[in-house]
C-alpha cells in the first residue's frame, strides 16, 4: 500500500507542477497530497450531501496559504457564510464573490457571458499569485441553456482559466442531469468526485469516490464520510 | 359509533399505516443524519416530527371512533392531536414551499404564497378556535382546514414544478400529496372508514415522500473495493 502511495506520489511529482491542498486532511492523502496544479475538479452528488463543504474547506485552505480565492455562486452571500458557519469551517478570512446578492459583483445565471468575463477578469488581476476558484453554477447554466453551448462555454472558459496557477474545484448536482450530460460533463474535468448514499439494511452511509484525477493511477474503492461542524471525515469503506 | 374495531380489516388498515409511518419516521431520521445542508436536513426533521405526530394522533382518532362513545377525555385527546398536527402540517407545509422557492433559481413567489402564508395561519387558529367553541358543526371548519392545505398543496407543487432537482421536486409532489389525501379524508366524518383508508393511503404517501429525498444506490464490485 505504502509503495503504491509512493508510486502515486512519484508519477505525480514527474508531472512537474505543484500539488494543492484540498483542506481536507484524509482527502489529501487519498489524493497523494491534494489536487494538481492547473487543474479542474468536479465534485458530483445528490443535492444535499455536502458537495459544498468540499468548496468551503478548499477555499478556507487557500485563505491559510494566502492563495487568492474566488467563490462563483448563484447563492446569496449570506446563505454561503451562514453554511460555512454551519460546518465548522472559520469565516474570519473571506474569499471574494461572484453573488446572487450582497457581493460587488452580481453573478447572473440569464448572463453566462458575464459570468466567464468576471471571472477571467479576477483570475487577470491576480495573475500573480496561486488562484483556486470555487463555483456552484454548473448546474443551473447547464438547465437554463442547451447543452452544447454549455459543452463549448466549459470547455474554453476551464481552458483560459487553467493558463494561469489556477486549481477550479465545480460543484454539479447528480440529480439534475441526465446520465448522457453527467458523462459529458465529467470529460471536461480533469478530476471527479463523487459522493453517494449507500443503503446497509435501516441505516444509510455516505460515501466518496474519487472516480477520475489527473496524475493518478485509477483509484478503486469507496470512503466513508461525514460532514458535520466539527469538518470533514473521510475514512476507508469496508463493504 | 358501532362500528366493531376488530374486524379483520380495521386491524389491518390499522397496523398497516402505523407500521409504515414508523418504518418512514426511521428513514426520516436516517435522511436528517445524512443530509447535511439547511434545507435538506430541515425537511427530513419536519417529515420525521409530522411522522411521529401522526402516529398517536391516528391512535387517538380511533380510540375516539372506536371507543366508548361520549367520552370527554377522548374527545379531548383526539381534539388536542388534531390541533397539533394540523398546526405543525401547516408550519411544515409553508417551510416546505420556502424551500421550494428558495432553490428555485430564480426565487420566484408562487401564487403570493409569501403573502398570504400569514393570513392563511391566522384563518387556521381561527378555525381550530371555532372547532373547540363553537356551536356550529365542526365539519365547517374542517372544510377551511381542506382550503388552506389544499391551496398550500397546490402552491407547492407549482413551487416543487420550478425546482430542477430531481429529489426535492419529488419530494414536494409526494408531500402535496400527502396534505390533500389527509385533509380529504377528514371531510366525510359519518363513518370511520374514509379517516382509516385515509391513513392508509396516507401512510404509503408519506413514505414515498420520505424516500424522495434520498438518491441512493448500491456499491458495484466493479467500482467497490
Amino acid at each position: 500500500m505504502e509503495r503504491i502511495g509512493r508510486h502515486r506520489f512519484i508519477t505525480r511529482m514527474a508531472l512537474g507542477g505543484a500539488l494543492v491542498s484540498s483542506g481536507i486532511p484524509a482527502l489529501d492523502s487519498i489524493l497523494t497530497d491534494g489536487f494538481p496544479d492547473r487543474s479542474s475538479v468536479l465534485v458530483l452528488g445528490q443535492s444535499g450531501i455536502g458537495k459544498e463543504a468540499l468548496g468551503y474547506w478548499f477555499t478556507h485552505s487557500g485563505l491559510l496559504q494566502g492563495d487568492y480565492c474566488l467563490y462563483v455562486t448563484h447563492r446569496p452571500v449570506n446563505d454561503v457564510m451562514r453554511d460555512m458557519k454551519a460546518f465548522g469551517v472559520p469565516t474570519d478570512k473571506v474569499p471574494e464573490w461572484i453573488a446572487s446578492a450582497g457581493s460587488p459583483t452580481k453573478c447572473d445565471l440569464e448572463d453566462f457571458t458575464s459570468i466567464s468575463f468576471n471571472l477571467k477578469q479576477a483570475v487577470l488581476k491576480n495573475a500573480d499569485r496561486r488562484i483556486r476558484i470555487v463555483t456552484d453554477v454548473v448546474s443551473p447554466l447547464l438547465v437554463l441553456n442547451p447543452q452544447p453551448t454549455m459543452y463549448q462555454y466549459w470547455s474554453r472558459l476551464l481552458g483560459e482559466l487553467k493558463q494561469s496557477d489556477c486549481v477550479i474545484l465545480a460543484t454539479a448536482e447528480e440529480g439534475m442531469h441526465s446520465e448522457s450530460t453527467i458523462a459529458s460533463l465529467e470529460q471536461q474535468f480533469d478530476g471527479v468526485i463523487e459522493l453517494s448514499l449507500q443503503v446497509e439494511g435501516i441505516s444509510i452511509t455516505p460515501l466518496l469516490r474519487v472516480k477520475k484525477m489527473l496524475g493518478l493511477a485509477p483509484l478503486h474503492g469507496f470512503f466513508r464520510f461525514s460532514v458535520s461542524n466539527k469538518g470533514m471525515e473521510v475514512a476507508p469503506y469496508v463493504d | 359509533m358501532s362500528i366493531d374495531l376488530w374486524q379483520p380489516l380495521d386491524v389491518a388498515l390499522i397496523l398497516f399505516a402505523l407500521g409504515v409511518f414508523a418504518f418512514s419516521s426511521l428513514r426520516a431520521f436516517e435522511a436528517s443524519r445524512v443530509l447535511v445542508s439547511r434545507a435538506h436536513r430541515s425537511r427530513a426533521l419536519g417529515v420525521l416530527v409530522l411522522g411521529i405526530l401522526t402516529i398517536p394522533f391516528e391512535v387517538a382518532v380511533l380510540v375516539y371512533y372506536f371507543g366508548p362513545s361520549g367520552l370527554t377525555t377522548e374527545y379531548l385527546l383526539s381534539a388536542a392531536f388534531a390541533i397539533a398536527f394540523n398546526i405543525v402540517a401547516f408550519f411544515f407545509l409553508n417551510g416546505t414551499i420556502m424551500v421550494a422557492q428558495a432553490m428555485d433559481f430564480f426565487h420566484r413567489d408562487t401564487f403570493r404564497w409569501g403573502k398570504t402564508n400569514t393570513f392563511l395561519l391566522g384563518l387556521l387558529m381561527v378555525s381550530i378556535a371555532g372547532t373547540l367553541f363553537s356551536p356550529v358543526d365542526g365539519i365547517l371548519f374542517n372544510v377551511v382546514w381542506i382550503g388552506i392545505f389544499g391551496y398550500g398543496a397546490i402552491v407547492l407543487v407549482a413551487t416543487g414544478l420550478r425546482v430542477r432537482d430531481r429529489a426535492m421536486r419529488t419530494h414536494m409532489k409526494w408531500i402535496g400529496l400527502f396534505a390533500v389525501v389527509l385533509s380529504v379524508s377528514f371531510l366525510y366524518r359519518a363513518s370511520p372508514y374514509p379517516l382509516l383508508l385515509g391513513f392508509a393511503v396516507g401512510s404509503i404517501v408519506y413514505y414515498r415522500a420520505t424516500v424522495s429525498l434520498l438518491i441512493t444506490g448500491q456499491v458495484t464490485r466493479a467500482a467497490g473495493n
